[in-house]
């Protein structure tokens, strides 16, 4: 069996796409449900022709009517003129009798070969007086309407009739001199008059007809001229759909040409193609990461391999030995630190982080972060400057706010400028806490500050020691949004460099 | 053959250092980009090995001044680089090759041993002078059927002179290719090492190939030449 005409578009792209789309791209998820998602077809095409039937019946109901209404008036104006005749015809003469003066040849319709027109005279005592020989001795049915007023009734030949029923004095006979008397005297007289309603009747019926073939095409051409007009009007999409089946993870660099297309479809196009630039950006994030994170592990597998190769090819004395294994147990602890941070980072991205808030003291947890790192600081003459308030209660995960203590301070520790004092400051503010870490600025331009927090951005890309990969304020900033706090770094005077973490009010 | 390897890893620093010295060549050894190009334009070096990513001056700087200046020294980049437009950016640069890390060392020997050979013209690694036969791959020295047990240090010698047969190859040129900065040659380290070298190759009843140009240098030849 055929499918209905409308639905003809989206049955034939809507599965297809939807079928090869749904795994891939979101670009072409949205377009494949705007195209599934009913029938713009069938659904213009139902309110179109609706729309247009019912416009077409209210004309049609009002021509009709109208014309029936002018019809009847002239109708009735007909009867009425000939009731008038015909009540002139009844004569009184001056001895009180009555006299008819009507003759069939005059008037055939009312003959006895006549159909269409009828009437009968009565008196008032419902008596009658004369009949059209048209009526063939039947008599019309006589309701009781009011007078001089035409109305409808079955004639006696079975036909629909309209009728009038008129009362009136009978004319008085002329005088000699020629001069009727004053007034019309005596009882009164009921004609009743009726007529065969077909000339009213058949133009209506063909009026009738007329509007009703003229609503049917009328339907049948909307429905003609929105499938075609859809067909036509749906193309973009359809190119649209067929541009978005093309693209993959590959080319995302692919724009929709807004030429051509519809004012209605620009939106989308513009639409489409800021999501594709913003999945490109994505991807090309997330490739950078990961080719970074590749990058970032290739040095210590290098080390590795050339120390292993060396040593295999000229075994060395024990001395040398003794080195490579010191090496090896450092590239070791490098790789696990990337490969940790890597992993920490992950769980942070996929919000799989579990995070489980106690009450801590912030003034004992970044005495405690700066501990283990004071040897290292010493060596290059740094030390801490600690301006704690006795006590600093807040709620946070300790282990996740630990290691961004951790982070800030040894990166302190590592690249700010050699001798000096690192200032940790805490301020509370109203049950809000704000901690800044502040040392003299080795290197650090203000350009380079929207960097700092990217992962594997190092100030100078040579790693001197190998130490650090470039992480760490990554994974700090990753958990500081983690745990709700604000992180930012500055440079407040160019020669110091200085990170603030505020901690809000609401869990302490 | 002397090599300058310049990497910022100090651990790569100890393995390509002792594996290119096993292997025979004379290696400085640096860590940073400005001292690297320094000791570039101090020190004719047969081969260097440049990392890219280097504290101070980066490799690709240091390799553009350097062919600025003129200088042809062959010219291997050993990074972690590995898109290709970075190997193509490295060698329009004026590398001579290019190795990602992590690489096996013996790729990484066979390279600098094959830009040590062009740098001398020659495209076989086994190197022919009357009957005295070279093998720069396998570091074996023979005279007609019968093989010379060298020291690393005399195989150096005698691959430096066969590079360039028939060539006076003064005292200094030796010097600078056979010693690196580790070791401090005497003022007769050369002729002593060229004697001992004479003993083990210029064979009795076989004619001599290592020849004094006095007051020049020394010159390794077949008689007839």
């Amino acid at each position: 069996m055929r499918p209905p005409f409308g639905s003809r578009v989206a049955g034939e792209l809507a599965p297809r796409s939807c079928a090869r789309v749904r795994a891939r791209f979101p670009a072409q998820r949205v377009l494949a449900s705007v195209l599934s998602r009913g029938s713009i077809q069938r659904d213009l095409r139902l309110r179109l022709v609706t729309g247009v039937l019912a416009l077409a019946a209210a004309a049609g109901a009002g021509i009709y009517l109208y014309v029936r209404v002018a019809l009847r008036a002239q109708f009735d104006a007909g009867l009425s003129a000939k009731a008038d005749v015909l009540s002139v015809l009844v004569e009184r003469r001056r001895d009180g009798h009555l006299e008819f003066e009507f003759s069939p040849a005059a008037m055939p319709e009312f003959g006895p070969a006549g159909k269409t027109d009828f009437f009968e005279i009565r008196r008032e005592d419902g008596s009658l007086f004369a009949a059209s020989p048209s009526l063939r001795g039947k008599s019309l049915p006589a309701p009781k309407p009011r007078l001089n007023r035409a109305f409808n009734l079955k004639l006696p030949t079975g036909a629909s009739g309209r009728a009038l029923r008129l009362r009136f004095l009978p004319r008085p006979e002329v005088n000699e001199d020629g001069m009727a008397p004053a007034l019309p005297t005596g009882p009164s007289m009921f004609l009743n008059l009726a007529r065969d309603r077909g000339e009213i009747d058949r133009p209506l019926a063909v009026l009738l007809t007329a509007l009703l073939v003229t609503a049917a095409a009328l339907s049948l051409g909307t429905v003609l001229l929105v499938t075609v007009t859809l067909r036509r009007g749906l193309q973009p999409l359809r190119t649209l759909a067929g541009q978005a089946a093309e693209i993959d993870a590959e080319t995302l660099d692919y724009r929709f040409p807004p030429e051509g297309l519809q004012e209605e479809l620009q939106p989308i196009c513009r639409r489409l193609n800021d999501l594709l630039g913003r999945l490109q950006a994505a991807f090309a994030r997330e490739r950078r990461f990961t080719s970074d994170a590749a990058h970032e592990l290739r040095t210590p597998i290098a080390e590795l391999r050339a120390m292993a190769e060396v040593a295999l090819r000229w075994p060395s004395d024990p001395k040398a030995a003794e080195q490579n294994a010191r090496d090896a147990l450092a590239i070791a602890g490098q790789m696990e630190s990337i490969v940790t941070s890597l992993l920490a980072l992950a769980r942070c991205n996929a919000g799989t982080q579990v995070l489980s808030p106690r009450p801590v003291d912030l003034s004992d947890m970044v005495r405690s972060a700066w501990r283990p790192l004071a040897a290292d600081a010493a060596a290059r003459g740094l030390y801490a400057h600690f301006d704690l308030p006795p006590s600093a209660p807040w709620q946070a995960d300790p282990t996740l706010l630990g290691s961004i203590l951790t982070n800030l301070l040894s990166n302190s520790v590592a690249h700010g400028a050699p001798d000096g004092p690192i200032d940790c400051r805490v301020v509370r503010d109203n049950g809000a806490f704000t901690l800044t870490i502040e040392n003299a600025n080795a290197s650090l331009l203000p350009d380079d500050l929207p960097h700092l927090f990217e992962s594997f951005w190092r100030k100078d890309a040579a790693r001197a020691d190998g130490r650090h990969a470039g992480l760490g304020l990554t994974l700090v900033a990753a958990y500081a949004q983690l745990l709700g706090l604000r992180l930012a770094a500055d440079l407040p005077a160019g020669d110091r460099f200085r990170v603030t973490l505020t901690l809000p009010h609401d869990a302490a | 053959m002397r090599v300058l390897l310049i990497e910022d890893s100090e651990r790569l620093q100890r393995s390509v250092g002792t594996g290119l010295r096993n292997a025979g060549y004379a290696v400085d050894i640096v860590g940073d980009g400005a001292t690297g190009l320094w000791e570039a334009r101090s020190n004719d070096y047969d081969v260097i090995v440049l990392d890219l990513m280097l504290p101070g001056l980066d490799g690709l700087s240091l390799l553009t001044r350097l062919r600025a200046e003129g200088r042809d020294t062959h010219v291997l980049i050993l990074t972690a680089r590995d898109q290709v437009e970075d190997r193509v950016l490295g060698l329009r640069t004026g590398a001579d090759d290019y190795l990602v890390k992590p690489f096996a060392f013996d790729e990484l020997l066979a390279r600098v041993q094959a830009l040590t050979r062009r740098r001398h013209n020659v495209k076989s690694p086994r190197i022919a002078i009357g009957d005295l036969a070279v093998d720069t791959l396998a570091r074996t020295v023979a005279r007609g059927d019968k093989s010379i047990t060298l020291s690393p240090r005399e195989y150096a010698l005698l691959e430096y002179l066969a590079l360039r047969p028939g060539q006076v190859v003064s005292r200094r040129e030796i010097e600078a290719h056979i010693y690196d900065d580790q070791a401090e040659p005497m003022s007769n380290v050369i002729d002593a090492a060229i004697y001992a070298l004479r003993r083990k190759i210029d064979l009795p009843g076989r004619a001599p190939l290592i020849h004094t140009r006095r007051g020049m240098g020394y010159v390794l030849q077949a008689e007839s030449q």
